[in-house]
């Protein structure tokens, strides 16, 4: 053994106590008695503890997935979509219609790796409609897919139309309910025993909630795919609980907010989202939490604040005092990225139409983007505390270590897994 | 299993345990670095391939671990120091190869090191290296793998007051080191 040479005696008045050592590497007021040597082991854990891997074997990379699956994204941009329009009196009578109306965003929701995907894009539009820019990506998980047309047949009954395929097509609005080229073509009156029976039938749907109210000024929509997605009965209804208000007039300020809820199956991913137009940003999921980066700003408009919380994440965007903000949270397994525009009324076309909008085929995997010791409370340094003294005698012989060796009775006890090849 | 935001060690494990692919992404990236850092500063002659070789057969005899998160650092680490072992036990046996127990570099702090006022590796390297191989090796499990006493123990194989020994005697020599010669020399 090479013990070195210490005098016990020329060390005395050096001696650290059992505490001071221990708070040597727990960093408990260790600068109080010997700064120079606790310096050393702060610096000596941050340095040793912080060194960067090379990448993974091949033969661990089959255990480990650095790269999240590519998500499969076709865009469609089919031309009318179906508003259902559902009120129940206080009889039960359920009143029900549908109507069609052309739109310019649609998605295709594809069913590969066993990843249940969907995306909305921006479309072209049609004359004398909205230019729907509301964007969404919506991934979970499912056993199968299911197709639902944005046909008129799917118009004429969409609470009846069933699974067709590999393949499910939705569509989101352009915005306001109140766009033009809306046109009912149907109305239908059903009893139901109550509305609690009734409204779940209009659910059977992928995404499974959508919803869009239209306010003098202010347009919201929200689309949620829960984690445990499965393939559903009846795919056809798009839009449920629908109501329109035109827009008015007076209105001073426009609002316009989307979200888009990302199940946690797409965790390490990234999203580039563009910000209604005036900037640009990457939503990016690493272990559950979310942060932003590179965001990047249209000439005129500047970032002007950014703060995430763990799960939650906003950045701001400003031209003066107009500013758009898009907020990004994980809660219960689903991202959700909501963007709020709130602009002059003369920017009102603009900001209804706008929305968080992914930049569809884009996305990346960023396994390592980040430091995962540092943001994940599962997986981080909560190893066993060191305050208490482990030695369970107290003794401190303090002789050559080499010659305990065969003592095995105050060894630790931590854990039950034997270690392969154990050398020893 | 999908991954979720409320995930325990216990989740993570039983995943990984099933063949979820995040799950081992998890576990590796947990540990990754100081595992990296340890069989670094312990001499390992290829760090970066000693820390696959570490993690692979820890994902191979994952079945066999049954504990808590602090028992699974500790678990993996006793893999890294076996792996060490091993892998000097095969360059003791090629004698035309230098054996790694007693580095002693001696390298100047890196520009960027001294900009940014902390020691550099191969300065920490240099101190530590004063150090006897038991006294470094236990050293070195408390201050990056964040072990207990006990955890170390279990590890090197030997009694907690030996442990504990070798501990006080390698602080004592570091804090001769370091009066000595100061730490940022």
């Amino acid at each position: 053994m090479n013990e070195p040479d210490v005098n016990p005696g020329e060390m005395n008045d050096d001696a650290l106590t059992d505490a001071e050592i221990e708070s040597l590497f727990e960093y408990k007021n260790s600068g109080a008695f010997n700064e120079p040597l606790a310096r050393f082991m702060a610096d000596a854990r941050s340095v040793i503890a912080d060194i960067e891997p090379a990448e993974p074997s091949p033969a661990l990379l089959e255990f480990i997935d650095v790269s999240a699956p590519p998500v499969p994204i076709r865009i469609t941009t089919p031309e009318t979509e179906v508003v259902e329009l559902i009120e129940i009196d206080r009889s039960g009578v359920l009143y029900r219609s549908t109507k069609r109306r052309a739109i310019s965003a649609a998605a295709t929701f594809v069913l590969l790796g066993g990843l249940f995907v969907s995306a909305v894009a921006t479309g072209p539009g049609l004359p004398g409609l909205g230019q729907g820019n509301e964007s969404g990506l919506v991934v979970g998980s499912s056993t199968s897919s299911a197709v639902a047309g944005t046909s008129q047949e799917a118009a004429q009954d969409p609470i009846k139309d069933s699974a067709k395929g590999d393949e499910f097509s939705a569509s989101t609005g352009a915005g306001s309910t109140s766009a033009q080229g809306e046109t009912e073509s149907s109305s239908t009156q059903q009893r139901q025993g109550s509305s609690a029976t009734s409204v779940p039938e209009s659910t059977g749907l992928l995404p499974t909630e959508t919803s869009a109210v239209s306010t003098p000024g202010t347009h919201l929509s929200t689309t949620t795919l829960p984690n445990t997605t499965t393939s559903p009965t009846s795919t056809s209804t798009i839009s449920t609980s629908t109501t329109s208000t035109p827009s008015s007039s007076t209105s001073t300020t426009s609002t316009s907010s989307s979200s888009t809820s990302v199940p946690s199956t797409v965790a390490n991913q990234s999203f580039p989202y563009s910000v209604s137009g005036v900037a640009s940003v990457t939503v990016s999921v690493v272990d559950g939490y979310v942060a932003f980066s590179g965001p990047n700003a249209q000439p005129g408009w500047t970032v002007e604040e950014q703060h995430t919380d763990g799960v939650e994440a906003e950045i701001r965007f400003t031209d003066g005092e107009v500013q758009v903000r898009l907020r990004a949270e994980v809660e219960d397994g689903l991202l959700t990225v909501t963007v709020r525009d709130e602009r002059d009324d003369d920017d009102q076309s603009e900001a209804s139409s706008d929305g968080a909008q992914p930049i569809v085929g884009q996305t990346t995997a960023t396994p390592d983007s980040d430091d995962p010791d540092s943001d994940n409370p599962s997986a981080d340094d909560s190893g066993p505390g060191h305050a208490d003294d482990p030695d369970p005698d107290g003794s401190d012989p303090d002789s050559d270590p080499d010659d305990t060796d065969s003592d095995d009775s105050d060894r630790g006890n931590s854990g039950s897994g034997k270690s392969p090849d154990d050398s020893d | 299993m999908k991954p979720s935001n409320a995930r325990t060690f216990a989740d993570v494990l039983a995943a990984a345990r099933s063949g979820d692919s995040w799950a081992y992404d998890r576990l590796y990236r947990s540990l990754a670095r100081p595992i990296t850092g340890f069989v670094t500063v312990r001499g390992a002659e290829d760090p970066d391939a000693m820390t696959n070789e570490v993690f692979l057969k820890a994902f191979r005899a994952l079945g066999s671990f049954d504990g808590e998160e602090s028992d699974f650092r500790s678990w993996v680490f006793s893999i890294a120091r076996n792996t060490l072992v091993d892998s000097r036990r095969r360059s003791a046996r090629r004698p035309q190869l230098a054996a790694h127990a007693n580095i002693d570099i001696e390298v100047s702090p890196s520009a960027e090191a001294e900009a940014m006022d902390v020691l550099s590796m191969e300065r920490i390297t240099s101190i530590l290296a004063r150090l006897s191989d038991d006294q470094r090796e236990v050293i070195t499990l408390r201050l990056v793998a964040d072990l207990s006493l006990a955890q170390v123990a279990e590890i090197v194989g030997k009694p907690v007051t030996a442990v504990k020994a070798l501990q006080r005697r390698g602080i004592r020599r570091l804090q001769k080191e370091i009066g000595e010669t100061g730490v940022s020399e």
